[in-house]
């Protein structure tokens, strides 16, 4: 007999304004078709300042950052086609994958010989990519103000969960890994983490009323 | 909330946050792909861990970067990147300076570090291969594995439906156990008439009905029985149903004002039913 999991009432994924605008899934979508012109393009405007600072928080070095940021896209180009509503927002898809290269590649710094550098840390602000539409100031006060609504989501986490969620999420470590590096039991890292999670959740559902 | 639930809703949550251990990510992946409320819970809290990517400074993401890309797209691997314009740099040698035979110290120069760079080319491309490779095979493993939980899914669905027919079929024949119930057949009126047996509650009014050597029903048909009273039109009974051993079945309540039902007949119908038999395929008085 087949146990039929039933989990009470949980709520429909909503759409998410912090998360979702219109036209990411049709972006996605183009790509997934092949298009590799205006619609890659538009998607790099729209998330490559995202990936590129989640890959820095990461791996802290703008050279290495860029090496990784290339992979990134050139894998959500030919993911897009695996890419699954249902399952994830774009943007946290996008993320999700960005956080993953990023560590597989700190990983990989961390098994190369000493000294071995992938790339030097110069910035060429001239080879900056123009501005699109959605770099003008207005869009920019918009994105600027979802990132603030955003920090003051996080910053009612209490300071021991965000350390346990940072430690997690971009430095990659197992549970068991932050309980040897806070010297704390491994139950009460997760617990940390789990009560961090519940208020990012309550975050998220006040975001997704008030943010435009 | 159950326990069951809590443990769902917080094996969601520390998956999304990372840190979570392969199997209990597996066991997210499973039930996710199992049920659309877990899909949800996942979703959700992945859009919660997410805020913390999206607290982050966003720098300008460089043009360079997306040439690139766009370069591996068209099947060419850039040489390296991303190219830095380093000011202080290797000042530029204009080629006719340097042209002349080249010492041997040029030439070994020039050689190593490209026979070094065309061995560090094969094996990244060999490695980057066999990581598409892994990638193809795993996700071949998740297409096995969606069809296989598609499958138990479906399994368990029918299960469900089979349950239910046996639970109706058995609440059917609760009635049977009574000292009352006779056993009635409706009398062939022709040769080769298909058989009808009818099991009787008189005290509960019920027909138990079983018709057998019926045709083969078409798609688009349906049997439909009627009560043949003593006086008057056919009364429709109701739909047949397939029953055991190639049968026809139904299991009919007899109408209260519905008296002297001296026969029965069977007609194949319209799919739905009509409310005047079309086609008679049996019929007779009950014996």
């Amino acid at each position: 007999m087949f146990a039929i999991l039933t989990l009470g009432t949980v709520p429909p994924p909503r759409p998410a304004a912090v998360h979702e605008r219109s036209e990411d899934a049709e972006l996605v979508a183009a790509m997934a078709g092949g298009d590799s012109g205006s619609a890659l393009e538009r998607f790099y405007h729209r998330f490559g300042g995202l990936v590129l600072g989640v890959v820095q928080r990461i791996l802290a070095s703008r050279a290495e950052s860029e090496e990784v940021l290339q992979e990134i896209f050139f894998e959500l180009w030919r993911r897009a086609p695996q890419y699954d509503r249902e399952r994830a927002s774009v943007t946290t898809w996008v993320v999700t994958v960005a956080r993953s290269r990023a560590l597989d590649a700190r990983r990989a710094r961390s098994r190369r010989p000493a000294g071995q550098k992938a790339g030097g840390d110069v910035e060429d602000p001239a080879r900056a990519a123009p501005a699109p539409e959605s770099d003008r100031p207005d869009s920019q006060t918009v994105a600027s103000e979802r990132r603030e609504a955003v920090r003051a989501a996080l910053a009612r986490l209490s300071s021991e969960q965000r350390e346990a969620l940072e430690l997690a999420y971009f430095e990659g470590l197992s549970h068991s890994e932050i309980a040897d590096r806070l010297g704390l039991p491994l139950g009460t890292v997760k617990s940390r983490i789990l009560a961090g999670m519940k208020v990012l959740r309550v975050g998220l559902v006040g975001l997704e009323e008030n943010v435009p | 909330m159950t326990a069951e639930r809590e443990r769902i809703d917080e094996l969601a949550a520390l998956a999304a946050a990372g840190g979570a251990t392969g199997s209990e990510r597996a066991e997210v992946d499973a039930l996710a792909a199992a049920d659309p409320e877990v899909r949800a819970l996942v979703r959700e809290y992945g859009d919660a861990a997410s805020l913390m990517a999206l607290a982050l400074d966003e720098p300008v993401a460089p043009a360079r970067v997306l040439d690139a890309v766009r370069q591996r797209m068209r099947g060419k691997t850039p040489i390296a990147t991303p190219v830095v314009d380093r000011p202080g740099g290797a000042p530029v040698v204009p080629i006719g300076s340097r042209r002349g035979k080249p010492s041997a110290t040029v030439v070994v120069a020039v050689v190593v570090p490209l026979a070094a760079a065309a061995a560090f080319a094969y094996l990244w491309l060999h490695e980057r291969n066999a990581g598409e490779d892994v990638a193809k095979n795993l996700a071949g493993l998740e297409k096995k594995l969606d069809e296989a939980q598609r499958r138990e899914r479906l399994a368990a669905g029918a299960m469900v439906a089979a349950q239910k027919k046996l639970e109706q079929l058995e609440g059917s024949f609760e009635w049977v156990a009574t000292p009352l119930l006779e056993l009635k057949t409706v009398k062939a009126v022709a040769p080769d008439q298909p058989t009808i047996k009818v099991l009787l509650d008189p005290e509960n009014r019920r027909w138990v009905v079983l018709a057998f050597d019926l045709p083969p029903l078409p798609s688009d048909k349906d049997y439909q029985l009627w009560f043949m009273p003593e006086k008057g039109d056919p009364v429709s009974a109701g739909l047949l149903a397939p029953g055991p051993g190639h049968s026809q079945f139904g299991s009919i309540a007899i109408p209260p004002d519905l008296k002297n039902i001296k026969g029965a007949a069977i007609s194949l119908e319209p799919k739905g039913g009509s409310p005047k038999p079309t086609e008679v395929k049996a019929g007779g008085p009950l014996i």
